[in-house]
């Protein structure tokens, strides 16, 4: 094989890694602001995003420049066309952990209306973690039984996404308690969104080992 | 890409084919589609152009050619007995690498197979060098100088001059034995839109060193591979979509990502 083709490919793959480490890290973050809250971590996590979207940016045009300059086919056609989507995929996760931030901040300042609620959140936010590392193995191993894994593990958060809504009509939020309430579903809505984006990142990998496009169910 | 009909114009059954003791064909079977285009990749040496010659015959040409198995064109085994190879070469036309025009005009080159096959009326004549020229997209360009010689056109043209001459004698087939590798981008780009052209009317089969080319123009894909000191076989033959993104054989994966060898 053509070596600087093959060395491109494998730098190709290592800065999605690399991002994936990025998104990886900002969710432990989000994590620890969950558990507990202080304004220095989450302006850090709001920052830290451009330069993740700076990287997603960048890993695009190489793969651009790849197709343009080396006519990939077959596996190598599906992997470049592969790494591009899930580069997008991990940008969009990186602004839904943005935007859980942003929440939070605006939850922060109000009174804890639920305090079983929102450790519940930070259980989701751990459950959702797990998938993401997942989605991440199987790309770094060409593990398809790791990708197959992944739609189970997603339903754990799709469940714990329902009973946030169900919690909330059981308790009749009162009108005081609603915007906090508001902001805590969000932020729910954020994790089981970044779910699926990593489930759809594991039918990527799925797509560069087998060469089918499926949904994973 | 693929068009909608699939009849089949050639059908090879267990083609295996020597040169002297040499085997250089194992067992080939392949269908041909009509109206399509269907390439033929592989590495060098390893009997594309060979397998392109048996379509018509060209290998009776060289000495101690010997086939075994069944070349079917239209339904009629064309290695059986009553065969009129010279009537299969007017059906089946080949264009080479190298156009090499005759040392003659341009009107004259076109009008060549036809007087051949015995068309004398000089309306006649007229009318297919003018058709066979617009099929071949060098009307407009020579229009006015069908009396200068061939050798004057440039490359690329002296190719769609090679095309026009085979249209001449109203083929229905076109092999292309590696028609564009002595040409230009600019050139190569034409004679590409030409055969996607061309298909409408024509069988085309190309065979070629440039997958690229392969993948832009063709609707099938064959792909010929000699082991090591083995004959060629057929290792896939596809829709080239398919060939391209998902080929389904290890060896089709690892010749066209370039891990071949």
């Amino acid at each position: 094989m053509r070596r600087q083709f093959k060395e491109e490919l494998e730098k190709l793959k290592s800065g999605i890694l690399e991002i994936f480490d990025e998104i990886i890290a900002q969710f432990e973050s989000l994590i620890e602001l969950l558990k507990n809250f202080n304004s220095e971590l989450a302006e850090k996590i709001l920052n830290r995003d451009d330069l993740i979207d700076t990287k997603v940016f960048k890993l695009e045009e190489e793969g651009i420049e790849l197709v343009a300059t080396q006519f990939p086919v077959a596996r190598d056609l599906r992997f470049i066309h592969s790494i591009l989507i899930i580069n997008i995929h991990l940008e969009r996760i990186g602004d839904l952990v943005y935007n859980a931030v942003r929440a939070l901040q605006r939850m922060e300042k109000l009174e804890q209306a639920d305090k079983a609620a929102q450790e519940s959140l930070v259980k989701m936010a751990e459950n959702t973690l797990s998938i993401i590392k997942t989605a991440r193995g199987a790309l770094e191993k060409n593990d398809l039984e790791l990708v197959y894994s992944l739609p189970k593990l997603d339903e754990s958060v799709d469940e714990m996404f329902k009973s946030f809504l169900k919690r909330i009509r059981d308790f009749s939020v009162k009108e005081h308690t609603l915007e906090w309430y508001l902001s805590l579903v969000l932020i729910a809505r954020y994790f089981e969104r970044a779910a699926d984006q990593a489930v759809d990142i594991g039918e990527r990998v799925a797509f560069i080992l087998t060469g089918k496009l499926a949904e994973l169910d | 890409m693929v068009s909608k009909a699939r009849e089949k114009i050639f059908e090879v059954k267990n083609l295996n084919l020597w040169y002297g003791k040499h085997k250089a064909l194992e067992d080939i079977s392949i269908d041909i589609i009509k109206n399509a285009i269907t390439a033929i990749i592989g590495p060098s040496g390893c009997g594309k152009s060979t397998l392109l010659r048996c379509l018509n015959r060209m290998n009776d040409l060289i000495d101690g050619v010997r086939i075994e198995g069944k070349i079917y064109f239209e339904g009629k085994d064309i290695y059986a007995e009553d065969t009129d190879v010279v009537k299969l070469r007017k059906r089946v036309g080949m264009i080479f690498q190298q156009p090499n025009p005759f040392p003659m005009s341009i009107y004259d080159n076109v009008a060549f197979g036809p007087r051949l096959h015995g068309v004398k009326d000089r309306d006649r004549l007229d009318e297919i060098v003018k058709t066979s020229l617009e099929k071949a997209s060098l009307w407009k360009e020579v229009k006015n100088k069908l009396n200068q010689s061939a050798l004057a056109l440039s490359g690329g043209q002296q190719q769609r001059l090679a095309i026009a001459r085979v249209l001449a004698v109203e083929p229905e087939v076109i092999l292309m034995d590696e028609p564009c590798s002595a040409l230009d981008p600019a050139s190569t780009q034409r004679i590409e839109d030409l055969m996607v052209e061309l298909k409408e009317n024509y069988t085309i089969v190309i065979v070629t060193h440039n997958m690229q080319q392969a993948a832009r123009v063709s609707d099938y894909t064959a792909f010929l591979l000699a082991e090591e000191n083995q004959p060629a076989r057929l290792i896939e033959y596809g829709e080239t979509g398919q060939i391209f993104t998902n080929p389904r054989d290890v060896r089709t994966e690892n010749y066209i990502t370039g891990r071949f060898g």
